[in-house]
């Protein structure tokens, strides 16, 4: 019963161990979510400024700023919305059937109406 | 004071540390796979009916992209507010969080007032409402549903703040803080396409 209990309740050490690990691994996340905001600003910017400018051609602006943000889509599920993190695995899922079907009803629906 | 908040002891991840918290967390989810089914719909028809003007006013006349732009500004700011909410959570630091969640509140109203000025704007300067095109009626449909969706999030996070206030962080209220960051990202990413797709795409024409 003792041994039992000694492995359910962490000793006070390991507590503090584990206690740095964690403010290590928020301060490194805190880092990465900067970046990423910084990313995304960025991209919004060449986006606007592809189309804002006239030395590109249309149909590759078009093509461009949807990868850029198709980039940024990437940026949100993956740094702000924790996708990245253990036990996303059902999450992840649940969203890219969500796209898969989103992708197919957008074709559908423009080749619909064209 | 400071010391009465980081004694009580949270997990890791307190949103998912309780079964009613894990379940919220994937139901959720998939509620957010749903919701990018219905978006892609509009999306879909707003795509095929972009050009259908009715003689009146195109897409190219009316964006003025730098409203558009500080809008995005807005949106996008938001999300990293509400990002600092969620790290706070996660550190068991409840009026941080708090203080993180008003601030992207507001920036949630500051968006939802320029849309309602943009609307404005189209309605009464250039005659371009929801009954005047096909392409009209697509456009508030799609930006109005988005907009719909930053009206729900702004009364979300205010009841819940509200209601929450004097609890504090616990099992019980860490879900529900954290499932409104996710939806408040998922707006961002909806909007994201929408000054993609309807406002820059419909200035290269």
């Amino acid at each position: 019963m003792a041994h039992h209990e000694g492995h359910d309740t962490l000793s006070e050490h390991d507590q503090s161990h584990l206690d740095i690990h964690h403010k290590i691994a928020h301060e490194k996340e805190f880092k990465q979510q900067i970046v990423s905001f910084a990313m995304m600003i960025f991209l919004t910017m060449i986006a606007f400024v592809a189309v804002a400018s006239d030395a590109i051609s249309d149909a590759f602006t078009v093509v461009f700023i949807m990868i850029l943000a198709g980039i940024q889509l990437v940026f949100q599920l993956y740094m702000f919305m924790h996708l990245s993190h253990k036990g996303h695995q059902y999450p992840a899922w649940g969203i890219f059937f969500g796209v898969f079907v989103a992708g197919t009803c957008v074709v559908g629906l423009m080749g619909m109406i064209w | 004071m400071k010391s009465n908040e980081a004694m009580t002891k949270l997990p890791a991840n307190p949103e998912r540390a309780t079964l009613e918290g894990k379940n919220k967390f994937l139901g959720f989810w998939f509620f957010l796979g749903g919701e990018t089914v219905l978006f892609a719909s509009l999306f879909g028809v707003y795509l095929g009916l972009r050009n259908a003007t009715n003689g009146g006013v195109t897409s190219n006349e009316l964006f003025e992209l730098p409203l558009v732009f500080i809008a995005t500004m807005l949106l996008l700011s938001s999300s990293l507010t509400s990002v600092f909410a969620t790290m706070a959570l996660k550190t068991n630091h409840f009026k941080r969080m708090i203080g993180w969640f008003v601030v992207t509140g507001l920036l949630g109203l500051a968006f939802l007032g320029l849309e309602i000025y943009e609307f404005n704007h189209y309605v009464h300067e250039y005659g371009h409402t929801i009954q005047s095109s096909a392409w009209g009626s697509a456009f508030y449909t799609l930006v109005g549903t988005h907009g719909a969706h930053v009206f729900v999030g702004i009364s979300w996070i205010t009841i819940l703040i509200v209601r929450n206030l004097r609890r504090g962080m616990d099992l019980y209220t860490a879900p529900k803080f954290y499932l409104f960051a996710l939806y408040w990202h998922f707006i961002d990413v909806v909007w994201i396409f929408i000054f993609t797709v309807v406002y820059l795409m419909g200035k290269v024409g």
